[in-house]
């Protein structure tokens, strides 16, 4: 269903001919902050309706018709279990949105999708946070690729092809959503409110590679239990009423956590991964004053998973087990953790999806993409995207979006406007060779 | 056989034995105001230093004592800018010290009794309200228990057991309360600079009725060591072309280096009258902003001890400072990372210390009280810091004795026995009957 080289050369030239507009329309949706609440960002911080606002507007202008709603997690109670689902999770004011390109039903329909929330801008920037400045050839700001260069290059996308003058064969459906960055259950709503297309692309950033895969996301806090007592004073065994140091016990268990991460190395890799699974420890808080050992330690970390590891429900619970089983293990090996034993709470399951390499629609956007900029590597992505729902009712998902990822969730977070246009345009021609083009008579 | 008490001193035994009441309720009076020092943020209604003073100051006017109580004046205080317990951003605002002075009637040597009305805050974990001075099991439960409202309950009930008994002394009780000991001792710095001075001193903390001829300096410090955040589950590269840095990774290196450190202080850094050695203690770790980045940077907070015969030429931990701060900048050279973004210690307080030599005459006479007593005479310094330093510096010749395990300072439930605190009564009642000449009211007039 290859589109013809006229078709292709128009798309192109319309999207080199309209750069300034697509960095205008990043710079535009960087300058909306929409920190995810989860993160406790101040209310000014957290305007995900505004940013979907400004989506519809685009949106509309392209003929497309949008529907609006606010995720209900009452509503979503059959879901209980399954990935994405976090019943305390509050949705006032932070719509999910769908809108929808009506093609000349003569083809395969195509979703775009993506998140519209961001995590917390931090310390230590040099460009502001939320100011979508262009310098050198870079757009930089919170989102630029964690992915509002995404969303960017999918409207835009959407736009070339119209004002290109094309008519699509297919539907095209701009789905945008809530709160991927605290679980997904924007997109758990997106499917369960009917959304289906014959492929997705999800625009995550992937550094212009072509990702059928994204690994599955484990937040856990350990609560360490000590007891507290002077500094200073010898304190003799803790049977008899000594302190014991919770912080001394927590680097028992990072250090334990270098063994089993050794052990993933080699056994938790996939082909089209550029890593291993491993649990990295993010946040470590303990002690309460300079003159008391420390009364309890809390450790969160960061697990991932593969989709072959995944439970029956589509989840990490075997993963979470795997974790529990080892912390129990090496608190079997201190007498005053076995009767004072560490606790685990598991904050996020984020859950992960695969579509075949040898699908159609990924050779599909292969082909699409070498137009633009050479053979496209395939490669995983390494966090969680929200694709898992999709792959699960059966709609194959690549991920491909703009910009390193590794800039993602980091200080000064940017993308190229090369990377931005390039993506624009192989997503682009990926739209018109799946969806097809109904040629005028 | 010689009577070991005096019939004087078996008259003022014998009043406290009769009075246990009024000591144990004293002490929990003074419980139930709590005074938390505001160093640690509590909140206003826990910190409430002038309201122990107060309860101090009454139940002293009621045995004729002039008492001075009067504010911290920093301005006052600067030419001590570079000595122990000056802390030109403390505050002292309605936390006032106070001198009780009951005049002696001349002749005899006079003592200092002295202790601090602050507390730590009470923390997690309590099974009790850490503020009601309930009595469980015979033991008083409460914040300050025993570090220190147990110490200076039972310096006022000596001294009015003595009063009540129809005594006086020939030289002058000095009752000193101060105020900040737990955020540094700006309070004492403040008593000595008044020129409050004496032939002894005697310091109540906890020292589960050991003699305690010495005290460690503390030091607490600030380690930042910085990373740089990045996304957790991502291939970050080289840190010299933008990767991430994970600062727990790098705090834990510092962690293995203290234990070294450790080991060595282990050796070397020893007293024969202290029963630990000096250790860098960590006590808080916190880093990390959010579960998918790695940490931007941690900071640990360390409690590191030094010995008296560490001290400066200004009486404080300069030296320990730098050795400390040699030794982190040692183990940055390891790493490049730590060579182009070294790490920074602030330090938060330095507590001196102070020893009086156990040949002086204050301790023999301890030493033979104790005896006299029935309790073992055990010699052996405190290992935290109490405010003895500026009196040593000021050559007046100190120890440290007080009731209740020391180890329970701090923590939870923090408690002290009954008769442990009537003990200690006992003790310092004979003591300062010998120390300062009991005599009947109205001998010699």
């Amino acid at each position: 269903m290859k589109i013809r080289e006229e078709h292709t050369k128009k798309i192109l030239d319309w999207i080199d001919k309209n750069q300034e507009p697509i960095f205008s329309f990043l710079q535009e949706l960087i300058q909306i902050p929409s920190v995810n609440p989860w993160f406790d960002p101040k209310p000014n911080e957290s305007q995900e309706a505004e940013v979907q606002e400004a989506i519809a507007k685009k949106m509309k202008t392209l003929g497309a018709t949008i529907e609006t709603w606010e995720p209900d997690a009452d509503k979503l109670r059959e879901y209980k279990g399954r990935p994405g689902y976090y019943p305390d999770h509050q949705f006032n004011n932070r719509p999910n949105q769908l809108a929808t390109l009506k093609g000349a039903s003569k083809g395969r329909s195509i979703l775009l999708t993506g998140h519209v929330d961001v995590v917390p801008a931090a310390s230590g920037w040099t460009e502001k946070p939320f100011g979508g400045e262009r310098k050198n050839g870079k757009i930089f700001g919170r989102g630029a690729v964690d992915m509002k260069g995404g969303i960017a290059a999918m409207v835009m996308a959407v736009e070339s092809i119209r004002r290109s003058g094309i008519k699509l064969g297919g539907d095209v459906f701009v789905g945008t959503v809530v709160d991927e960055e605290a679980g997904g259950m924007g997109t758990l709503d997106m499917v369960a409110h009917g959304v289906r297309a014959d492929a997705c692309i999800l625009t995550e950033s992937t550094n212009m590679k072509i990702a059928p895969l994204c690994r599955g996301i484990l937040w856990g806090k350990i609560n360490i239990p000590g007891r507290s007592g002077h500094i200073e004073l010898p304190q003799g065994d803790w049977r008899k009423g000594g302190a014991v140091d919770a912080i001394a016990l927590a680097r028992v268990f990072l250090d334990h956590f270098d063994r089993l991460n050794t052990d993933w190395r080699v056994r938790k890799t996939h082909p089209y991964l550029a890593l291993p699974c491993q649990l990295y420890v993010a946040q470590i808080n303990g002690g309460e004053y300079p003159t008391a050992f420390a009364n309890n330690t809390e450790i969160v970390f960061n697990a991932q998973y593969l989709p072959e590891e995944k439970d029956e429900m589509g989840l990490g619970s075997k993963v979470k087990k795997e974790i529990e089983e080892f912390v129990h293990s090496v608190a079997q090996t201190e007498p005053w953790l076995v009767e004072n034993p560490p606790k685990i709470e598991w904050l996020i399951d984020a859950d992960c999806g695969e579509t075949p390499v040898s699908h159609p629609f990924v050779q599909t956007m292969k082909e699409s993409t070498k137009l633009v900029c050479g053979e496209p590597e395939i490669e995983g992505i390494g966090f969680h995207t929200d694709m898992g729902w999709f792959v699960n009712v059966g709609i194959p998902t690549v991920n491909y979006g703009p910009g390193t990822p590794r800039v993602a969730h980091q200080n000064d977070e940017f993308v190229t406007e090369e990377d931005l246009i390039d993506t624009t345009k192989a997503i682009a021609l990926s739209i018109a060779n799946w969806c097809g083009i109904v040629e005028e008579k | 056989m010689k009577a070991k008490f005096s019939a004087n001193e078996q008259d003022v035994l014998s009043w406290i034995d009769n009075n246990k009441i009024s000591i144990i309720k004293f002490l929990q009076e003074l419980i139930r105001v709590p005074s938390v020092t505001p160093w640690f943020g509590p909140s206003e209604g826990d910190s409430r230093e002038s309201d122990v003073q107060a309860l101090i100051r009454n139940k002293l006017l009621d045995i004729n004592a002039d008492v001075d109580t009067w504010e911290t004046n920093i301005e006052d205080l600067k030419q001590y800018k570079d000595n122990p317990g000056y802390y030109p951003d403390h505050i002292f605002e309605g936390r006032p010290n106070q001198v009780a002075t009951i005049h002696g009637s001349g002749g005899g040597r006079s003592l200092l009794l002295t202790g601090h009305v602050d507390v730590v805050p009470a923390g997690a974990g309590w099974s009790n309200p850490p503020f009601d001075g309930e009595i469980i099991n015979n033991e008083i439960v409460g914040r300050g228990a025993v570090d220190m409202k147990g110490g200076i309950a039972a310096m006022v009930m000596a001294v009015e057991a003595i009063k009540r008994s129809g005594f006086r002394l020939k030289g002058d009780i000095l009752v000193a309360t101060v105020v900040d000991e737990e955020a540094g001792g700006m309070g004492t710095l403040d008593l000595i600079a008044k020129g409050y001075r004496a032939d002894g001193c005697i310091l109540t903390e906890p020292t589960d009725m050991k003699l305690a001829p010495l005290c460690r300096g503390i030091l607490w410090g600030k380690l930042t060591v910085f990373g740089r955040s990045g996304h957790i589950e991502l291939p970050q590269g080289d840190w010299r072309n933008g990767g991430a840095v994970d600062a727990i990774a790098l705090a834990r290196v510092f962690l293995d280096h203290f234990d070294r450190l450790n080991a060595d202080w282990r050796e070397r850094k020893n007293h024969p009258y202290l029963p630990i050695p000096c250790q860098v203690h960590i006590a808080q770790f916190n880093g990390g902003e959010y579960p998918t980045a790695f940490a931007n940077k941690v900071e640990i907070v360390f409690d590191a001890q030094y010995l008296p015969r560490e001290k400066d030429d200004n009486g404080m931990g300069s030296k320990v400072k730098r050795e400390i701060e040699t030794f982190i900048e040692t183990v940055s050279q390891t790493e490049e990372w730590l060579r182009n973004n070294p790490p920074e210690v602030e330090w938060l307080i330095d507590a001196d210390c102070g020893e009086t030599d156990v040949s002086d005459p204050i301790i023999q006479m301890a030493k033979e009280n104790l005896e006299d007593h029935g309790l073992p005479e055990i010699i052996e310094g405190v290992c935290a810091h109490v405010d003895i330093g500026w009196f040593e510096a000021k050559n007046i010749p100190s120890f440290i004795i007080g009731a209740g395990d020391p180890r329970v300072a701090h923590q939870d439930n923090e408690s002290i026995k009954v008769d442990d605190l009537i003990k200690l009564t006992k003790f310092l009642a004979t003591f300062i009957a010998r120390w300062s000449e009991i005599e009947p009211n109205g001998e010699n007039e």
